[in-house]
């Protein structure tokens, strides 16, 4: 669950920075919108077969989380760290 | 002396009137004396219905024991003019019981429609039936004299009635089925299997209407017998329908205060006259829940299906009127909301419709007899929908949205036996478009890992209209192998978490590497 809540933080700060790009593509050049909709489409069509693909090669759940979990701790922890350091460089700095 | 007594005026008018009396003698004379050949004589003496039996069934396309009309002919040949011609059935000298009449402009023509509906001749051939046309309870029996006017340019003397050339028609024996399919309260006929065809027809539907449309509504439910009448009629066809109509819920009004995704429903119903059972489906998966009036006018008992509904229902002001209060907490955000509304009456017959919700904005949701969607859902506590252009709002109701999740998470983390984690920023879908979708999709398909569950694939092959099913192997390797596939798993999964253990201490100790990563922020 813990990993799911992560990557749903990832996915929240993409959406808070884009949106207003988004917005305005929307508004703007709907198409556009449109063919980025379709790809999403497309992509959570093919993650539909998800499932009986890993049925299929012998991934059982526990091996997909272990997988998924290691990936999303080595993509965000350093981002997480990186964000500590920045904020107590900035704490520092306004100290001084 | 006569210009004494009555005057040179009178003497003048006296002999107009001779010569119109003269006229009229001579016209009564030339009628009388004309020569109808044919089936009617001028009132000269009673009509030999014997003879015109004897003569009908001396017709080449006479067949005994059918039923069959009796078309006269007038023949007018070498006439022109628009002529009306008048027949007049008589009982004694001075009573008239039916008239017909006909009107022709073109040479040769028949008179037969008001001849033909005067008579029909009975299977045996007798000449016994006729219409009700005929005055008090005449009936042809009573004719004994006939006489005919021609009012038009034609002189009468020279038409002939000809019984011989009079055409009959054969009844029409008819074969087939007359099927009906019903869908609700409409009913559609099938009358394609009846040969043949008849040129022309009647439904008496059952329910005091009557048409010529193979489809039919009816506005209320139960047994219609439908009769079937063709042209040329020889019998009629007779089957019964059962149209649905089942009760309607009156006028429902539909109310849904909506906080993120807690969303809070009143409804109430007014003339539910018949209704048993209303229940209520919100589709995408939500769940459906019902209230059943069929035991009582007030049941105490609501009937939920889906863990999460909360229904309160309550008898409001004896008049039939009820009011129900649903709460459900859904997955996501409502911006739009389809409820469908299924009634049941007593007989058991069904109506569903449908109501559409555009959360967040002003108004309310009525749900009337016909269908017809009225107002909107309420705006109390409403999530906020931001206008075009209004990159502000966009934006705050993104940070509204993350620190919502946030506070979720901790309250997860925290708070013990809190299950809030549930809902953590699933109200949050920005990811479901444009760019931040795309650059979201590949976590997105990360995230679908850790929920993905197998279930048959279905591919459809095109041109052999049939489809393969992909089974999950995860059971057949299981059966296969055995303990070898078990074995299989306990390595893979042993492998893997060795490999994730290795690389995430790595990891950990890159991170506290401070020459790496200069993560000063561990030692305070």
């Amino acid at each position: 669950m813990i990993f799911t809540v992560i990557l749903h933080v990832i996915l929240s700060i993409v959406g808070i920075l884009l949106t207003p790009i988004d917005f305005l593509i929307s508004t703007l050049i709907p198409n556009l919108g449109s063919y980025t909709a379709n790809i999403v489409n497309f992509f959570g069509s093919v993650t539909n077969y998800l499932g009986w693909a890993m049925s299929a090669i012998g991934i059982n759940a526990i091996v997909a989380t272990l997988l998924v979990g290691f990936w999303t701790f080595k993509l965000t922890a350093p981002a997480f760290v990186w964000v500590f350091k920045l904020v107590f460089k900035w704490y520092r700095t306004l100290k001084a | 002396m006569i210009s004494v007594i009555f005057g040179r005026i009178p003497v003048v008018v006296l002999l107009l009137l001779l010569l119109l009396l003269s006229f009229s003698f001579s016209f009564a004379g030339s009628s009388t004396a004309s020569a109808y050949s044919g089936l009617f004589p001028l009132c000269s003496n009673t009509p030999s219905f014997s003879s015109y039996e004897a003569s009908l069934k001396s017709q080449p396309s006479y067949v005994a024991g059918t039923t069959r009309s009796v078309l006269l002919r007038r023949d007018n040949t070498g006439y022109l003019g628009n002529n009306l011609i008048l027949v007049s059935f008589w009982s004694g000298t001075n009573t008239k019981i039916h008239d017909f009449s006909d009107t022709r402009v073109s040479v040769g023509m028949d008179i037969r429609t008001s001849v033909g509906s005067a008579f029909k001749v009975a299977t045996d051939g007798t000449l016994t039936e006729y219409d009700s046309s005929f005055a008090g309870s005449y009936g042809l029996s009573d004719v004994n004299c006939i006489s005919q006017v021609n009012s038009g340019s034609s002189p009468l003397s020279d038409a002939t009635w000809d019984f011989n050339t009079v055409t009959s028609s054969t009844a029409t024996t008819y074969t087939g089925a007359i099927n009906s399919t019903v869908s609700g309260a409409n009913v559609t006929f099938d009358i394609s299997n009846i040969t043949p065809a008849p040129s022309s027809y009647i439904f008496n539907y059952g329910d005091g209407s009557t048409g010529t449309s193979l489809s039919h509504t009816y506005s209320t439910s139960g047994q219609k017998n439908v009769t079937f009448t063709p042209t040329p009629a020889s019998a009629t066809g007779d089957l019964t329908v059962y149209p649905v109509i089942a009760a309607t819920p009156g006028n429902l009004h539909f109310e849904a205060n909506v906080s993120g995704n807690q969303a809070a429903f009143t409804t109430s119903q007014t003339d539910t006259t018949g209704v048993t059972k209303i229940e209520y489906d919100f589709t995408s998966g939500m769940g459906t829940a019902y209230v059943d009036y069929s035991t009582t006018a007030s049941p105490a008992v609501a009937y939920y299906s889906q863990s999460g509904w909360s229904i309160d229902k309550s008898l409001v002001n004896g008049n039939d009127v009820y009011s129900n209060q649903i709460q459900y907490q859904f997955p996501q955000t409502l911006k739009q909301l389809l409820v469908s509304v299924r009634t049941t009456d007593s007989a058991g017959y069904i109506k569903t419709m449908t109501l559409s919700l555009q959360l967040g904005t002003t108004g309310t949701t009525s749900f009337v007899n016909d269908n017809t969607l009225q107002g909107q859902a309420a705006n109390a506590n409403k999530p906020i929908v931001c206008n075009s252009w209004d990159i502000a709002c966009f934006v705050s109701q993104g940070l509204k949205s993350f620190f919502d999740g946030f506070t979720s998470v901790i309250t997860y983390l925290f708070v013990p036996n809190s299950s809030d984690i549930s809902s953590a920023f699933s109200d949050f879908n920005t990811t479901t478009y444009g760019i931040a979708s795309v650059i979201a999709l590949p976590i997105t398909s990360i995230a679908k890992l850790t929920t993905a569950t197998c279930s048959p694939v279905v591919l459809s092959l095109p041109f052999l209209n049939h489809d393969v099913t992909l089974e999950c192997m995860t059971p057949i390797y299981a059966a296969k192998f055995g303990a070898l596939w078990v074995l299989l798993q306990s390595l893979l999964t042993g492998v893997v978490a060795y490999g994730v253990t290795i690389n995430s201490i790595a990891l950990v100790k890159r991170l506290k590497d401070p020459e790496d990563d200069k993560i000063e922020v561990f030692s305070l």
